[in-house]
């Protein structure tokens, strides 16, 4: 009776989309195993149906031996199961003391004591080890401290040799001193016979840390072995899948131009330590990276949303130190965010109004025609293959890939010459997905430059002519259309994976 | 054919339609006093002081910024017009284009503290109430200002071929406010602006200009809300202004529900306001003028027609 949770035969689908198929995980007393995978593998799938969030189509969990029901996230903290989301779920605002508190209930008191309150924190954040101001607010903490304390927080009950610890990739935002710092605090508990589970696809911190590693890929369990003796090399592999010869077929010649339509030096912002690229007009142009690698700020920092620290970008022969969203646009540079509903789309506008928001304006002067605009916008939403007659309705009724045309759709009339697109296609099914690469690909035939960041690598492979892969901030690998049609997802994932190193080694061998 | 159904809707007209009700009613329950060209003449002028208002309310609350210092600010210009008219003896015509930029004062600082330092609109505004609240009194030592010249009360408060100068101010300022709002570009970025300040700001719209021309709007209907109050009133009243506070939001809200549910429009306010003043109107003539009848109306009245719209909404999203 080693393990202390066993999940044997999952399996979950998402409609035709299976993200988990037949997975088996033990998680054993005192051990640290990491639950590893690229972007999609199914990893956060899993740790989702083990804490009620998802219910599997099969499958079993046991803890302990007992049988745990499915889909009810009581009984899994019942049964001694803690998880650490990525957001960790601490109130920022609260101070520490109260974020330990929080959730707590309070029955039978009459009087809530800040005293008894400060008593319990101080001995949990001892017993836990760490060395904060506990009537900070947590928002003061480094990003170590507030993963300690989440630690801590999920914990507060005791712990004993019956529980598990699941952290959903706890260090994604963290730089590697820090990671050590956190990892004590996991050893430590793990002697103390907690079981914990670790998802990451950092692979340096996986081999580091754990004890064990099990690995998905495309919902499979393909691998669980010991970490000793175990190479990153050898990870990458089992990660990646053997590569294979097939090269990916490919619609567009690229457009022979010199013409650089953006360039951009040194640019430092957010987890990003320096940018350099050129943007040519016709160009597609993929940026690839882990989470924390820079990735989630590039396009922000590249339109001027966020501010950046330093370094420059041209435009139009114009060098600036810094950008604002609509300076960007004046220059017809033109951003699709990721997260569509609230920075993207104005939900409760109709198609037409969403359509024309970025250059409103019909013939007449000082009279915007609304049958001339909608006629305008009719027009466009054509272009893109979004029903027409649908131009009244708010564009919250469209599907998300329906939304996501009719943005691409204010900006190619607009007349944007360079497009910079975060996650164009997340939460998109696979047919709303061509249809937004076609609207892409054709933009980028009459010239317009396109930068697409991006998780998806198969994405990234099939639409780019060139991608850079970030790694711990910078450029590691500028990959491009040949090693992308030698290599495939496989050069890429490795690139990203572990930055420079592996994937020259790969790339070479071709 | 198709078309003038979809216009006259029931969901987006209902305002319309129980506004005819009322009218049905008054004119069977007391046909004698309410069907009369007075009636409608009082009916007009008393809503449009409230008409102004809310048209410049509808700008600002557009663009996002929720504006809390409107009515004071009219008030205050009112008190400003009777100081300037009868202490100062100044004339009309620059009497009112000093009241008129006074308000656009207001509306600029509102938008500097809110696009400059940062503040929320409603702690920005309610600061800015309270100093003007302040100016009110300082000025007035909370008495009326009497004397106020004859020449201005009849160049505000006269006719103009038979119809209420304040009357055809209000038309103005609402087909001003309908234009502006509906059928220029500054208008449709202010409800963006409004709508999802940072989809608009990554769409290249400059949000805070936005916010700039919404306080402007409604600084600027202050100022002549004030003029036309100073004009009705016929003395400088400190407490005027602020009882315009409420029936402007009530019908500003009311009006949300109208023509174009979801949006504040300015037709819908026009609806609202009508809609409240027909009601109120007739239930005086009717015998019932207490003030709590007609507060108790607007309140109720606000309160079913939102609640209304609230339900619709929920029921046809799913």
């Amino acid at each position: 009776m080693n393990n202390v949770l066993k999940l044997e035969g999952v399996t979950k689908s998402f409609g035709a989309y299976k993200a988990l198929d037949d997975v088996s995980v033990d998680f054993r007393r005192g051990e640290v195993h990491g639950i590893l995978g690229v972007n999609g593998s199914g990893k956060s799938t899993l740790l989702k149906c083990v804490a009620g969030y998802h219910v599997p189509d099969s499958g079993k969990a046991f803890v302990s031996g007992s049988e745990l029901p499915w889909g009810s996230p009581e009984a899994a903290a019942k049964h001694g199961i803690r998880f650490i989301h990525q957001d960790l779920g601490l109130v920022n605002e609260l101070s520490v003391i109260d974020n330990l508190a929080l959730g707590t209930t309070y029955e039978g008191r009459a009087w809530i004591s800040d005293r008894r309150e400060r008593k319990r924190a101080l001995q949990l954040l001892r017993q836990v080890g760490i060395d904060v101001d506990p009537l900070a607010p947590v928002s003061q903490l480094t990003k170590t401290e507030q993963t300690m304390l989440a630690v801590a927080r999920a914990m507060r009950n005791g712990f004993s040799e019956n529980d598990v610890l699941l952290l959903d990739e706890p260090t994604a935002s963290l730089s590697s001193g820090e990671v050590r710092i956190l990892f004590e605090l996991l050893r430590s508990l793990s002697r103390r016979g907690v079981a914990i589970g670790f998802v990451s696809h950092r692979l340096r911190e996986v081999l580091e840390i754990c004890d064990r590693v099990s690995v998905l890929r495309n919902g499979r369990c393909v691998a669980s072995r010991y970490t000793d003796g175990l190479s990153e090399k050898e990870l990458v592999d089992l990660l990646v899948g053997v590569p294979l010869s097939e090269v990916y077929g490919r619609k567009k010649e690229p457009v022979a131009s010199p013409r650089v339509l953006l360039e951009v030096h040194g640019l430092c912002g957010g987890a990003l330590h320096r940018l350099d690229l050129r943007l040519h007009e016709g160009e597609v142009l993929g940026i690839a990276g882990l989470d924390g690698s820079g990735r989630e700020q590039v396009s922000r920092l590249l339109v001027g949303a966020d501010a950046w620290e330093s370094g420059h970008i041209v435009l139009d022969g114009k060098t600036f130190d810094r950008l604002n969203p609509d300076v960007t646009v004046q220059h017809k540079v033109a951003y699709v965010p990721a997260d569509r509903k609230s920075h993207s789309i104005l939900p409760g506008f109709s198609l037409r109004e969403n359509v024309t928001l970025a250059r409103i304006g019909t013939r007449r002067k000082g009279w915007l025609s609304i049958r001339d605009e909608k006629r305008d916008s009719a027009h466009w939403l054509d272009r893109v293959h979004v029903d027409q007659r649908n131009v009244e309705l708010p564009i919250s009724l469209l599907s998300g890939g329906n939304q996501q045309r009719v943005v691409i759709a204010r900006w190619l009339r607009f007349g944007a010459r360079v497009m910079v697109l975060d996650e164009p296609t997340q939460g998109v099914d696979v047919a709303g997905r061509s249809a937004i690469y076609d609207c892409l690909s054709d933009a980028s035939r009459v010239g317009t430059g396109l930068i697409i960041v991006s998780t998806d690598s198969e994405e990234l492979v099939s639409v780019c002519d060139r991608v850079l892969v970030l790694f711990e901030g910078r450029v590691a690998l500028d990959l491009d259309r040949d090693a992308l049609l030698a290599g495939g997802t496989h050069v890429l994932d490795r690139a990203i994976l572990s930055g420079a190193n592996q994937a020259e080694g790969v790339t070479g061998a071709y | 054919m198709h078309r003038v159904a979809d216009k006259l809707e029931f969901r987006r007209l209902s305002g319309l339609y129980i506004l005819a009700l009322f009218i049905l009613i008054f004119a069977l329950w007391i046909p004698d006093t309410f069907l009369r060209v007075s009636t409608l003449k009082n009916i007009l002028t008393a809503q449009s002081i409230t008409g102004v208002l809310s048209v410049g309310l509808v700008c600002a609350m557009a663009a996002g910024a929720f504006d809390l210092s409107f009515a004071q600010a009219a008030g205050t210009g009112s008190i400003l017009a009777a100081i300037l008219t009868a202490s100062f003896h100044m004339n009309v015509v620059l009497t009112v284009v000093i009241v008129i930029a006074f308000g656009a004062v207001v509306g600029v600082v509102n938008s500097l503290l809110v696009n400059r330092i940062g503040l929320s609109s409603i702690v920005a505004t309610l600061g800015t109430s309270s100093v003007l609240l302040a100016i009110d009194e300082r000025l007035t030592n909370e008495n009326y200002i009497a004397g106020i010249p004859r020449s201005f009360v009849t160049a505000v408060n006269g006719t103009i071929i038979g119809i209420p100068e304040v009357v055809i101010i209000m038309v103005a300022v609402v087909l001003l406010g309908w234009y502006v709002m509906v059928h220029t570009p500054p208008g449709r970025r202010m409800y963006a602006t409004g709508h999802s300040s940072e989809a608009a700001r990554l769409a290249g719209v400059r949000t805070s200009r936005s916010i700039l021309y919404g306080f402007l709007a409604s600084g600027l209907a202050a100022g002549v809300a004030g003029v036309m109050l100073l004009g009705v009133v016929g003395t400088g009243d400190p407490t005027a202004g602020p009882s315009y506070l409420l029936p402007v939001f009530a019908a500003l809200f009311l009006g949300s529900t109208q023509v174009h549910p979801g949006r504040f429009n300015v037709w819908g306010t026009v609806i609202g306001i009508f809609l409240l003043g027909v009601g109120v109107q007739g239930l005086q003539l009717a015998g019932y003028s207490d003030q709590w009848i007609s507060d108790l109306f607007n309140g109720v009245a606000l309160l079913l027609a939102t609640a209304f719209a609230v339900r619709n909404r929920t029921v046809s999203a799913h």
